[in-house]
């Protein structure tokens, strides 16, 4: 091979849970970069490696597959460039990573890229815990047989990766022959490969099988020749489903051969560790009681842990905001600046600590091998929901944020499941909304105890239990709504269990909380940035006579300058543009028991549900200070001018508690799901339904409690 | 009889499939027709089962795992 550009691509391509991400991880370090595929929302993460002096790769991490014949869309975007020598992202070479506890399994995919005609270095992972559990393989052997170098790589002590290096290196050599054909074609196959050869563009007669094969969704085959191909098929016969058993049984047949004698699995006396573990983990009842008492233990995790550091990004947003308030002159910028975007994105920053958490348990829980059995254990229930097992890991993240949880339905393979998970994770309770109910929980409850449980708190379990109950419902409802596409899969590999690897989780976590920050930030950013304006200004004059107004009630009543500042505050956010939206909408909250200044609270917390306390401080004119203690002070004393009884009754607060819990109120979520469902049609049917669930529960327990 | 049906502890020869779209994807899985399997458990629901095939272990559902026909 010449080529000019010492860059090569290299594609890394292996089953799920080969230890591909691991191997790629260790390779390039933190030299990473993830985009999505074009066209879908399937993550591509690429490095890169200097092999030597002259020599530096691209490393391309594909998504995890058994085989070129897809199940999933992860699946589908590996046979999309593989199949297609013309696609950007078709690689010069493939390191092809095997487990070796699951050998046999995966010489499937290594045959079929080899008949791709792709140069492949096969790297064997997990060396240390294979030669723990007395698994030989004759590397040498094996590369005999299946005329590709082999390396056998503990990811443990990386001692091999310059033994990586130099087998890359090697196949780029001018003299290195790769080994074509395991498989080859019968005369239906080759008959239809011949016919469409000069129409189609392809290495080898196995890539171009696979064209034909796949034609119905290959994206870079056109429309009409996609027609003529099935007329084809059908003319002669060519069935896509028995071809493909009979191809996947001949090569079967091929490689056990090749294959004998290769491996020694000498077993350990007794049980494999493994096996110990599902013992307990999987059981009938210890396995459901375990994963909820983890769950328990994690969420007091990510509650308690992320208390500390969350006040002190909290407070540093603060302090940088009042530093630019009395540093800088006051003009539009500083306003813009110390108002709107520092607070707004605190908002999203604050949630940092506890994301990290979230995910830092989940990635340990992945890594070891955990999730793959609480998928397991749940899929028959989530299914009678009309989810996945798959679902949980959505459901339980939701309980921090939705952002993430719904970005991680993508392993769902079944659209309507990933859907239905999609629709109802949000009314699982996030962190964001932990703020508004403590505040509202002091007006909804008075504090006592009911036996040795305190009142309040048992009114946030509920509120908790209410957004629970609420997506089973939902989702049960959805599942005769929302029309099937496609069939649904469990087929899922149980991996050993193993130590986690603490860098792997490290790029999970950060990959994850990358996705966060840049996912909600930028909406968030926006928004602020919008709100800041419409609370600032208002119609011409108005904002003034607020002034000017609010100063003389201050001399009036003989106030201080701080209180008279917070009074300004007040009165302008009241004549703001958004002080009088806030007073249009009220004719359609006040079913609610809701009054404009609530009206207000619920517009502003649209970017972010946390966001109405800081509202909520503005409109008393508690000033900037967040102190949840101040603010509900000051709501305790409004009183309603025309009935004389206090605004915030129990009735007012649970109705408005109630609508928290329900309805959609965050701008990221909306975006998210637009991104991970193509559409504008589902978050705009998910913001409707669940408003209309708010709406009418708030009205139900508003009317009664009043 | 079917992989549906298998007593736990025992050992079975799988020996074809019924229904084809299932055993395209059991096949690439490891599932083979002379393969030996046997159920480990069933989930907390009774709903999916775990098999080892050649010494793999995997979860299937109630459906998939009534494709295949065993020994």
């Amino acid at each position: 091979m010449a080529k000019k550009i010492s860059k090569y691509k290299i594609a890394l391509i292996g089953n799920p849970n080969s230890g591909k991400t691991s191997l790629f991880n260790s390779l390039t370090g933190m030299h990473q970069h993830v985009a999505n595929f074009p066209g879908v929302t399937v993550d591509k993460k690429t490095g890169i490696l200097k092999i030597d002096k002259e020599l530096t790769v691209s490393l391309i991490d594909f998504p995890g597959t058994y085989s070129l014949y897809p199940n999933s869309d992860d699946e589908k975007v590996v046979a999309e460039i593989l199949t297609n020598p013309n696609d950007k992202d078709y690689p010069d070479a493939v390191i092809y990573i095997i487990d070796p506890f699951d050998f046999k399994r995966q010489m499937l995919l290594l045959t079929q890229l080899q008949d791709l005609g792709l140069p492949v270095l096969v790297v064997l992972t997990m060396k240390d815990l294979a030669s723990k559990q007395n698994i030989k393989i004759n590397t040498k052997k094996l590369s005999e047989q299946i005329h590709s170098p082999v390396i056998f790589f503990s990811n443990k002590t990386k001692e091999n990766i310059p033994e990586i290096k130099s087998g890359i290196k090697n196949l780029f050599k001018d003299n290195y022959k790769f080994e074509s054909g395991y498989y080859s074609l019968n005369p239906v196959e080759k008959d239809i490969v011949e016919k469409y050869k000069d129409k189609l563009s392809f290495n080898t007669e196995y890539q171009g099988l696979l064209q034909i094969h796949h034609s119905k969704w290959l994206k870079y085959i056109p429309k009409n020749l996609k027609e003529k191909i099935n007329d084809y098929k059908l003319s002669i016969g060519f069935n896509d489903i028995s071809l493909q058993i009979q191809e996947t049984l001949e090569r079967y047949r091929i490689f056990n051969k090749k294959i004998r004698g290769i491996i020694n699995h000498r077993k350990n006396s007794g049980k494999a560790i493994t096996d110990k573990i599902d013992d307990i983990v999987t059981n009938k009842i210890a396995g459901p009681v375990i994963f909820f008492v983890l769950m328990l233990f994690m969420f007091q995790a990510i509650f308690s842990w992320s208390e500390l550091p969350m006040e002190w990004l909290e407070n540093g947003f603060t302090i940088l905001s009042n530093y630019l308030k009395t540093n800088f002159s006051q003009n539009w910028f500083t306003g813009l600046l110390a108002d709107g975007i520092i607070p707004g994105l605190a908002g999203v920053l604050v949630f940092i600590p506890q994301i990290f958490l979230l995910f830092l348990i989940i990635g340990i829980m992945e890594e070891v091998g955990y999730m793959s059995r609480v998928i397991f254990m749940f899929d028959d229930l989530m299914r009678k929901f009309g989810m996945n097992g798959r679902s949980m890991i959505s459901l339980i993240s939701g309980g921090a944020c939705a952002v993430p949880a719904i970005m991680s339905t993508r392993t769902i393979n079944n659209w309507k499941e990933r859907l239905i998970t999609i629709m109802v994770t949000p009314l699982i309770s996030c962190s964001a909304r932990i703020p508004v109910y403590t505040l509202l929980v002091v007006f909804a409850v008075p504090d006592n105890d009911i036996w040795i449980f305190n009142s309040r708190g048992l009114a946030l379990m509920g509120l908790y239990s209410m957004g629970i109950l609420m997506a089973l419902i939902s989702s049960l409802v959805m599942k005769y709504i929302i029309k099937t596409k496609g069939g649904s899969y469990l087929m899922i590999s149980l991996p050993e269990y193993k130590k986690p690897i603490i860098k792997n989780i490290g790029l999970y976590v950060k990959e994850k909380v990358g996705a966060f920050v840049f996912g909600a930030g930028k909406i968030i950013l926006l928004v602020s940035i919008a709100l800041w304006f419409l609370a600032s200004y208002g119609p011409p004059g108005a904002m003034d006579e607020a002034r000017t107004q609010a100063i003389e009630t201050g001399v009036k009543r003989n106030l201080n300058k701080v209180q008279i500042q917070n009074l300004i505050a007040a009165e302008k956010i009241e004549h703001s543009y958004i002080g009088y939206l806030g007073k249009s909408i009220e004719p359609a909250i006040k079913p609610l028991g809701f009054d404009w200044k609530i009206g207000i609270a619920l517009i502003t917390s649209f970017a972010a549900r946390e966001i109405f306390v800081g509202t909520m401080a503005t409109i008393y004119s508690v000033g900037s200070t967040e102190d949840n203690l101040k603010v509900s002070e000051q709501m305790s004393k409004d009183v309603n001018l025309q009935t004389g009884e206090k605004t915030y009754n129990s009735a007012v607060a649970w109705s408005l508690l109630i609508f928290y819990v329900f309805a959609l109120q965050c701008m990221s979520t909306i975006a998210v799901v637009r991104k991970e469902t193509g559409s504008w049609k589902w978050p705009l049917v998910q913001f409707l339904y669940m408003g209309g669930l708010a709406y009418f529960f708030s009205f139900l327990i508003y009317n009664f409690l009043n | 009889m079917r992989g549906s049906d298998i007593s736990k502890g025992h050992h079975y020869k799988i020996k074809n499939f019924t229904d084809s779209n299932i055993a395209v994807k059991l096949l690439i899985l490891g599932f083979m027709p002379g393969s030996v399997i046997s159920l480990i458990r069933k989930s907390p629901f009774g709903g999916a089962y775990y098999f080892e095939v050649n010494g793999n272990r995997i979860a299937l559902r109630k459906n998939e795992a009534q494709a295949i026909v065993v020994d």
